[in-house]
């Protein structure tokens, strides 16, 4: 726009490039917790945030050998007045657009995607992440927002000044503000720090275990009971706040299920009259229909008052929902364990005993399966044609297990599904389905008697007759 | 088994007593039946198949038997091939077996009436099927039936005539250039 050219070339300086990295997980995209891995996430927006630092110097944390002493106008305009002759400035936009933002209770953390040559919409591989920690914040505020101008949070920070978050509505701006109010009251990096100086293991969260007594930086016994006492009470009161309010959600939740059914069978109304008129409005009342679904969804209310169309879309819930599966299932080793393939069944118990609380429904493990290949995860979804549904690692080869299978029946003289399950360790019901699979492939023929399905290599084709 | 028909080695096979549902494997097993339904009743000089009196349908040293749907299924495929033909087409109880086709026929015996010197001259039917001269070729112990329905056919290519004898073995064939 208005650079002027020299040897340097041209780069994009924002409020990312200010602040340090994130590092993700490289398979499921996950934040990785910083150590000593006590940092819980507490809310995850949709990926469309602004972040602004309009600053009076730019502080660039990717080596570059340039500075600038121009000053910077308001944010509202780009304008960068007084020295024209630095190209510098002229690199520095003062806002990230379209970032999901991830509170956590040490830090925020901003997930963008690198720009490539071939975009992909939802590949994790894009994604990148920078964080700044809550502990440079000395305030965190709303500001009065018009009806012109979109609902904003300040933070006051001692490093890059005012930094600003951006919302597109202010429900989510306050969702917000609330989450990061939480965190700074918590203050749970503090408690590190007094920690490690005694140099032993991290007590867990909410345990109310009580620390041992030698340290060489604490001040004393005393110390730690008042630490202890400080703990206890900020849990009780913060339980108390937290129950409360889900009281008051419950309640809500329930008025606004009722009205959701109410709009739900209006639409229905609508959609009937609009279809055979081939109405435009037909396309936004379905996406509403997808909004308020999707809003029902994140809060744990599964409702089929809406129709086909919304399960069709995907939300912010079930896209985080499929990439923890598919974390927990590699990490466990549980999918490398049965063979690389799982049924649904297997993996809908094992996963929510793992989660012990917050279980997921059966229906949200429904939509997630559907998500796994589109997400790129490592692992997808597979209906074979008797209708069992399993999930299978991407690097699962049927002719190997087909091999295998025959390899089986050759020394044994022939297979039953039971025994191949039994020596495999699998499902039974897996068991049967890889054999069936088997089979078409050629690599197995069947013997069906009164007592038994049994499998044989299939010699019609291997022995010249 | 008490007779002395040499079985093949998939005829142990007990995969071959379950007609196999994948494609390609029932296509090669059912070629394999129709091989030793013909096989069996040529070297047992049987031209009639009792579908009820075959022993072929089990093998009890494998403890294996084709149900009776499987056997419907080798039987109609039979059929098509056009190596049978139901005598009766409702009931569907006996099946002559065409080992060969009744064109295959025909064309073998015009060669050998003319290598051996035939054209324009006459032999009965015994000798077709049981004479000396036709030791070694397709319709030798050929049935009576079949002979004629390919002499039939060379009749209608002008290649031969058919004459009535004074037994029905004694009907004659004149074979023509």
């Amino acid at each position: 726009t208005r650079s002027k050219h020299t040897a340097m070339p041209k780069q994009r300086w924002s409020p990312l490039s200010c602040i340090p990295t994130a590092t993700l997980a490289q398979h499921s995209g996950l934040l990785v917790p910083e150590p000593p891995d006590d940092e819980v996430e507490t809310l995850v927006t949709p990926p469309n945030v602004q972040l602004r630092i309009p600053l009076a110097l730019p502080i660039i944390t990717e080596g570059s050998t340039k500075s600038s002493d121009t000053v910077v106008d308001d944010d509202k305009n780009n304008n960068h007045a007084a020295n024209d002759h630095d190209e510098y400035s002229d690199m520095y936009e003062d806002r990230d657009d379209n970032l999901t933002l991830i509170v956590t209770t040490h830090r925020l953390v901003f997930i963008y995607k690198q720009p490539q040559p071939q975009p992909s919409s939802s590949s994790k591989s894009n994604n990148k992440a920078r964080s700044m920690d809550l502990s440079l914040l000395q305030r965190a505020q709303t500001s009065g927002s018009s009806y012109f101008k979109s609902p904003k949070i300040i933070l006051t920070t001692e490093s890059y000044g005012e930094v600003l978050l951006v919302f597109p509505d202010s429900r989510m701006r306050d969702q917000t503000l609330t989450k990061i109010d939480l965190s700074l009251r918590r203050k749970a990096w503090e408690r590190q720090q007094q920690q490690q100086p005694q140099n032993k293991q991290q007590t867990p969260k909410g345990s109310g275990s009580r620390p041992s007594q030698t340290g060489s930086g604490s001040v004393g016994v005393a110390a730690i009971i008042a630490r202890n006492k400080r703990r206890n009470e900020e849990a009780k009161a913060l339980s108390k706040s937290a129950f409360g309010d889900f009281e008051g959600l419950l309640q809500r939740a329930r008025d606004v299920q009722r009205v959701i059914e109410k709009y739900s069978a209006t639409l229905d109304k609508d959609k009937q009259k609009n279809s055979s008129n081939n109405n435009s409005d037909y396309d936004s009342s379905t996406e509403d229909e997808i909004k308020l679904t999707n809003m029902l969804r994140g809060m744990g209310m599964a409702t089929n008052a809406v129709t086909k169309s919304s399960a069709g879309s995907t939300s912010m819930y079930h896209e985080q929902l499929a990439r923890q599966l598919a974390d927990f299932l590699s990490r466990s080793g549980a999918l490398q364990s049965s063979g690389g393939i799982m049924t649904l069944v297997d993996v809908y118990c094992l996963y929510n005993r793992a989660r012990g609380t917050n279980l997921i429904s059966p229906d949200d493990l429904l939509s997630v399966v559907e998500l796994l290949q589109t997400l790129q995860l490592g692992m997808s979804k597979r209906k074979f044609p008797s209708g069992v549904v399993v999930i299978q690692a991407d690097d699962h080869d049927d002719e190997l297990m087909a091999k295998k299978l025959r390899e089986l029946s050759l020394n044994n003289g022939g297979v039953t599904a039971l025994f191949a399950s039994q020596h495999f360790k699998i499902n039974l019901i897996l068991a049967t389905e890889l054999l069936l699979a088997a089979e078409r492939l050629e690599y197995l023929c069947r013997d069906s008697t009164l007592e038994s399905l049994m499998f044989f290599p299939n010699r019609f084709f291997l022995d010249g007759w | 088994m008490g007779d002395s028909f040499d079985y093949p080695e998939f005829y142990s096979f007990p995969p071959f007593f379950t007609i196999q549902p994948v494609a390609a494997t029932r296509e090669k097993q059912l070629s394999l039946w129709r091989d030793l339904i013909l096989k069996y009743h040529t070297s047992k000089r049987i031209s009639i198949l009792v579908v009820h009196e075959c022993p072929l349908w089990e093998n009890s040293e494998i403890s294996r038997s084709l149900s009776k749907d499987d056997l419907d299924i080798v039987m109609a495929d039979f059929v098509k091939s056009g190596h049978g033909e139901w005598e009766d087409q409702s009931l569907k109880t006996r099946c002559r077996i065409l080992w060969r086709r009744p064109e295959a026929f025909a064309s073998d015996i015009y060669q050998w009436a003319d290598s051996n010197g035939y054209i324009n001259s006459v032999c009965t039917l015994y000798e077709l099927h049981s004479g000396e001269d036709v030791n070694g070729t397709s319709f030798e112990g050929a049935d009576e039936e079949l002979l004629r329905r390919a002499i039939g056919i060379l009749e209608g290519q002008g290649k031969a005539k058919l004459f009535k004898g004074e037994t029905s073995s004694e009907d004659g064939v004149k074979f023509f250039r």
